[in-house]
Formats: C-alpha cells, sequence, structure tokens
C-alpha cells in the first residue's frame, strides 16, 4: 500500500433494526485516524443489539500497524461479542496480514494474569528458608575468608599487596578531603551543642572532654565507617558485581583462582588497616572543630588542651581502633559479597550497591551497640 | 525539503565526522532506495559505527547532510526533528531492551508514548509485531529471560512499533549462531518484501551479507571513506581493492602467519 497525501479517514457506521450493522472505512486508517474511528465504532455499536456486522474496508488508501489492529480486534469479535462478523474488501496482501494475527494468537499470547502469592504461613515459610539460606551462605563467605586470611597475609605469592595498597589508595587517601569537612563540622555541631547545655551548669568548659569522649568512643568510628560504607562499601559491591556481569569472576574460576583470596581478601585487609588510620584522622579534626568553637568563646588554648588531654585515656583510644578496625572488616566484606552475589540484569550492579550500603550500615550500628553493651558491662 | 527522487529514503551528502583534530569520514556520499537492504561493511575502527550514529542523529557531524525522507536530519530541530526520528527505528547491537520492563511492555512504549490508541489497540498492535518476529508466546517474559537471537528479535519489533520506512540495524546477527542468524536475515527480507521496509545494516557477517543485501557499502580505515559499493558478488569478484577482495574472499593479510614463541 502507498501512502495517501490526506490524512483523513470516513467511519460510516449503518444500524439497522434487524441487528445488522455494516461499517464502512474510506481513506486512511493510521495510528492517528484510528484513534477518531474507534470512538465512532464504541458509540455506534454500543447501544445496537448487532447480530451481524460487516466492515467494509475497499476504500482503504493506506492502513498502518494501528490500522490493522483496529481491523484484528473487530474481525475477533471484540467490540460486538454476539455479532458475526464479516471483513470485506481488504487489498490481498493486507487480508493476508491482517487475518495472519488469529483471535487463538491474542488469547494465546496475551499476558497471564500474575498468579496470586502463596498464603501468609507459606509465605513466612518461604521468607524462613530464604533467610536461612541466606545465613549458610554468608557462613560459609566468612568461613572462607577467615581460611583464606593466614594465606593472604604470609604466604608470599599468594600475597596480593598490589591490589591491596590500590584498594587502600582508593578507600583511604583519596578520602581525606571529604573526611575532613564531615569531622570538623560533626566537631562545631558536637561543641555547640553540648555549649549550650553545659552553660546551664556553668561547666562550659567541658566542652572539650565531650568533643575528645564523643568523638574518640563513638561518633569517629561510627561516622567514618559510615562514610566508607556508602564511599568504598558500595564500590566494591559495583567492581565485583560487574565483573560477575562480564564474566572476568568465571574466568578467575577456569584459571584455578578462588575469588575470595584474590578479590575479597585484599580489600578486606585494606579496609582493617585504613579504618583506623582515618578514625584517628577524623577524630583529630573533630577535636580542631571543637577548639575553633571554644577559642570563638574565650577560652585559652592550653586550657582546652589540658581538658582534652585528661579526658580519654589509652584504653578508650584502644576501643575506638578497634571498633574502626571491625567497622572497617565489615564493610569491606560486606561490599564484596554482595558483589559476588549480583545477578545477571541491568539493574543487578545497583541493586548489589544498594544492598551492600544498607547492610553495612545496619551491621556497623549492630556491632557498635555490641561494643557499647560490652563495654559497659567490663567497667 | 529536497527535490530527491521519490524512490529515495536516505541521502547522506558530503558527511565528514571527527572529534577535535580526528578526522573518522570525510566526504561521504550515497543513497538507500526505498526498500533497499544496504549493509554498511569497514574494518575495525573505520568509521561504521560512527557512520551509523550520525545518520540516526545520535551524533552531529562536522559538515554535511543526512537526508531521510527528504528532511535534513542534521539540521532539523524541535517538532520537525521528532517526526523525522519517529520515520525510522534502530536496534543495537546488545538489544538495548529495557531490563525493567517485560518484552510487550519495551514494544508498546512507542505506541504508550507516541499515540492516544485505546488500551487494547495498543496491545494488540504490539502482540502483532511480537508475532511478526516469531516472539508472541515471549511477550509477558523479561530481556533477560531470553536468549541473544530473542533479544536481537523484539529488539527489531520495538523498532517496528510505530511503522517506521527505514530500521538502522547495528550487528544484528553478532554472537548468534548461524541457525538464530539465518533465521533474523530471513526476518530481515520478509520485512523487506512484503512492508516496503528499507534497511540499513551495519554488519560483519559473510554469510548474511550474501544472503540478505542489495548492495554493500565499504568504508576504509584512515578516513578514507567510501572504498567500494555495490552487489556482495560483483564486489568479492572485480572489487578494485585488494582488501576488499580479501574480505569477500575471508582471506588474511598477506604474510600473517602465527608468530611463535
Amino acid at each position: 500500500m502507498t501512502a495517501a497525501p490526506q490524512h483523513e479517514l470516513e467511519t460510516d457506521v449503518q444500524v439497522r433494526t434487524d441487528g445488522f450493522v455494516r461499517v464502512a472505512l474510506r481513506g486512511r486508517l493510521d495510528a492517528q485516524t484510528v484513534v477518531a474511528c474507534w470512538g465512532d465504532l464504541e458509540r455506534g455499536l454500543r447501544d445496537a443489539k448487532t447480530k451481524t456486522l460487516q466492515v467494509d474496508a475497499s476504500g482503504l488508501r493506506f492502513c498502518d500497524g494501528a490500522g490493522r489492529a483496529l481491523l484484528r480486534y473487530v474481525n475477533m469479535g471484540r467490540l460486538t461479542p454476539e455479532a458475526t462478523v464479516s471483513l470485506l474488501g481488504l487489498e490481498a496482501d493486507l487480508e493476508k496480514i491482517v487475518l495472519g494475527f488469529t483471535s487463538e494468537d491474542y488469547e494465546a499470547f496475551r499476558p497471564k494474569p500474575p498468579i496470586k502469592s502463596g498464603s501468609f504461613p507459606e509465605r513466612i515459610g518461604d521468607a524462613v528458608r530464604h533467610a536461612t539460606q541466606t545465613f549458610r551462605e554468608a557462613m560459609v563467605y566468612v568461613g572462607a575468608i577467615v581460611a583464606g586470611l593466614p594465606a593472604g597475609l604470609f604466604h608470599p605469592k599468594r600475597s596480593r599487596w598490589a591490589e591491596t595498597l590500590r584498594v587502600f589508595e582508593l578507600a583511604g587517601p583519596n578520602a581525606v578531603p571529604i573526611v575532613s569537612l564531615m569531622s570538623l563540622l560533626l566537631g562545631f555541631i558536637i561543641a555547640f551543642e553540648s555549649a549550650q547545655r553545659l552553660a546551664e551548669f556553668g561547666a562550659k568548659l567541658y566542652v572539650a572532654n565531650t568533643i575528645m569522649v564523643v568523638m574518640v568512643t563513638d561518633m569517629g568510628p561510627v561516622m567514618t565507617a559510615i562514610l566508607l560504607a556508602g564511599r568504598s562499601g558500595s564500590a566494591f559491591a559495583a567492581e565485583i558485581g560487574t565483573m560477575k556481569v562480564n564474566e572476568e569472576l568465571n574466568a578467575l574460576q577456569t584459571f584455578g583462582l578462588d575469588p575470595i583470596p584474590f578479590l575479597v581478601i585484599p580489600r578486606i585487609l585494606a579496609g582493617v588497616v585504613l579504618t583506623p588510620l582515618l578514625t584517628f584522622y577524623s577524630i583529630l579534626m573533630g577535636v580542631v572543630g571543637g577548639v575553633i568553637v571554644m577559642l570563638g568563646q574565650g577560652f585559652a588554648l592550653p586550657l582546652i588542651l589540658h581538658q582534652l588531654a585528661i579526658s580519654v585515656h589509652l584504653h578508650d583510644l584502644g576501643t575506638g581502633a578497634s571498633k574502626a578496625a571491625v567497622f572497617g572488616a565489615i564493610v569491606s566484606a560486606v561490599g564484596c559479597w554482595h558483589g559476588l552475589r549480583t545477578q545477571q540484569g541491568p539493574s543487578a550492579v545497583g541493586l548489589s550497591t544498594t544492598r551492600a550500603v544498607v547492610t553495612s550500615l545496619l551491621l556497623i550500628i549492630l556491632a557498635d551497640a555490641c561494643f557499647s553493651a560490652i563495654s559497659y558491662s567490663l567497667k | 525539503m529536497m527535490n530527491a527522487p521519490p524512490d529515495i529514503a536516505i541521502f547522506v551528502k558530503d558527511l565528514s565526522i571527527g572529534y577535535g583534530e580526528k578526522v573518522i569520514l570525510q566526504n561521504v556520499n550515497f543513497q538507500v532506495r526505498r526498500g533497499e537492504i544496504l549493509v554498511i561493511l569497514g574494518e575495525s575502527g573505520s568509521g561504521k559505527s560512527t557512520l551509523l550514529k550520525a545518520m540516526i542523529g545520535l551524533d552531529t557531524p562536522q559538515a554535511g547532510e543526512v537526508w531521510i525522507e527528504g528532511r535534513n536530519l542534521v539540521t532539523a530541530e524541535g517538532d520537525e526533528r521528532l517526526g523525522l526520528l519517529r520515520k525510522f527505528g534502530v536496534t543495537y547491537q546488545s538489544g538495548a531492551l529495557f531490563g525493567s520492563m517485560t518484552v510487550l511492555e519495551n514494544v508498546r512504549l512507542p505506541l504508550d508514548e507516541f499515540t492516544e490508541l485505546s488500551e487494547p489497540l495498543k496491545e494488540l498492535a504490539a502482540l502483532a509485531k511480537l508475532k511478526l518476529v516469531g516472539l508472541g508466546a515471549a511477550a509477558d517474559k523479561t530481556p533477560s529471560e531470553l536468549s541473544g537471537g530473542m533479544q536481537k528479535r523484539a529488539a527489531i519489533a520495538r523498532a517496528m512499533a510505530l511503522d517506521p520506512g527505514i530500521l538502522f540495524l547495528d550487528e544484528p546477527s553478532a554472537g548468534l549462531d548461524p541457525v538464530t542468524s539465518a533465521g533474523i536475515d530471513l526476518l530481515i527480507e520478509g520485512l523487506a518484501r512484503h512492508f516496503g521496509i528499507t534497511f540499513v545494516i551495519v554488519t560483519h557477517e559473510l554469510a548474511s551479507i550474501y544472503s540478505i543485501a542489495d548492495r554493500v557499502v565499504m568504508l576504509g580505515s584512515q578516513a578514507k571513506g567510501i572504498i567500494a559499493e555495490g552487489k556482495p558478488d560483483e564486489l568479492r569478484d572485480r572489487a578494485g581493492d585488494p582488501w576488499v577482495r580479501r574480505f569477500f574472499n575471508r582471506e588474511p593479510e598477506p604474510g600473517h602467519s602465527v608468530q611463535l614463541g
């Protein structure tokens, strides 16, 4: 069929009292004209008790995919379920194409309604089974890490120090600017907030103690770990996930190389070493922020430094460092774990990244709560 | 509007493409007749994909014109450009189906966005396109559940959703087994014959080229532009450029051998 210059379609619907309806289509049946034609047919056929529908398409000069869809829909009797439908006057080629898609095809190809999910107990059962399986896989993963760590640390041929250093640099020194800004602002916030409360008791000097204690024991390690989870944990998941999608992990395995020592152990080592270092830096910047606020409020620097020095003990710094090391291991291990579990598909890597960050945050808070409980009970 | 002969669907005129100082294609000229299957060939780095991108409006050439159905895509803007973009469909090497949608939703997308058809008609039109490419039964699957060949077919169905007169296909048979590849060739031939669709195809598959190409345009490396143009059999037997003859006879470069050690 060749394109007609006109863009019009004439739809003539004749309804007889004996239930015979004749529809004549003349002109161009395309995506534009079909819209009005559909309305005409719906209005014309809605109230007619149609027993026989005859569609005369001999006047059609052009018919595109939308037009063919309309002819098929009418010919299948979808507009007039009770009527016998006949389609007349179609050009031979067009008739072959239109009738090539049958009512049976339509029924067979239409998407089936989604199967309702099981009953409540079934869903609970599924969730428990899934959780158990995930837990088992997680334990196997942790076991593989524990088994691989000694070789990763002490076996000269298996240690991948170049990769560890590369990850260390990406996750560590490159994160210094953002850690500086965040910690400095954190120091400001803690100083301002605590100064208002302590002023009511005439104890504004103890702002220095508050900053030091809060930064060393909690805020420093936790905020650094949160930042690492968002910045590096997600990057580990995305990097390893993309490797999995690109079949690079399969390539490793066919060389006889296990992805755990090859990819995971270097990242965990880098995370365990760099998180305490970044945490100490974060504590330093937080304290600097607090000191700036206190200097602004008229306190002398030697007095502030004295208060800072007496407010924490060495074991507090040890606790902060231990926390940071554990948080670093969590962030690295969880990021790699979700990277290794990446499925196929375009959204899979994004999903793994999101899961890595969310799981890391949850486990960091959980681990922090455990540290607090243990610390309290020991005292 | 260009006063081109009515049987010309695409006219590429003095097209030069490059990035900064680097020239990729220079003064490329060719036409594609309505209903013709034209294959673009060339060695790696010869600018095939760049040419295709310029022809579908993804890249702006440094100079020259791309006339599609009598309108210049390079200078078209706003509604004119949108109207022109709907005159052709494109499939990409990876299929580029939207992974979050089912196959039917992928094919329905252009109908949902650009037509005001009723819901049943949109569904029916999309299902008919899927049947045409042999994927009716896969309508409610997601792209990740399809094989490579099925994804290419689904991509063709989506490109045809708005009944364009021209289809640009980038490596439609790449990575497919010969049987699936032959099926794609048959589909392309059938669409050209029954619906009069004009095809511009970038491919390296010799079997496909002999099977479907009405005409071949061959690009040379180092911005040489078109080094040969004609029917595949003619180029195989009578091409002046030795590289063209080697390509069609599947011969390696002279002196090429495995360097042991």
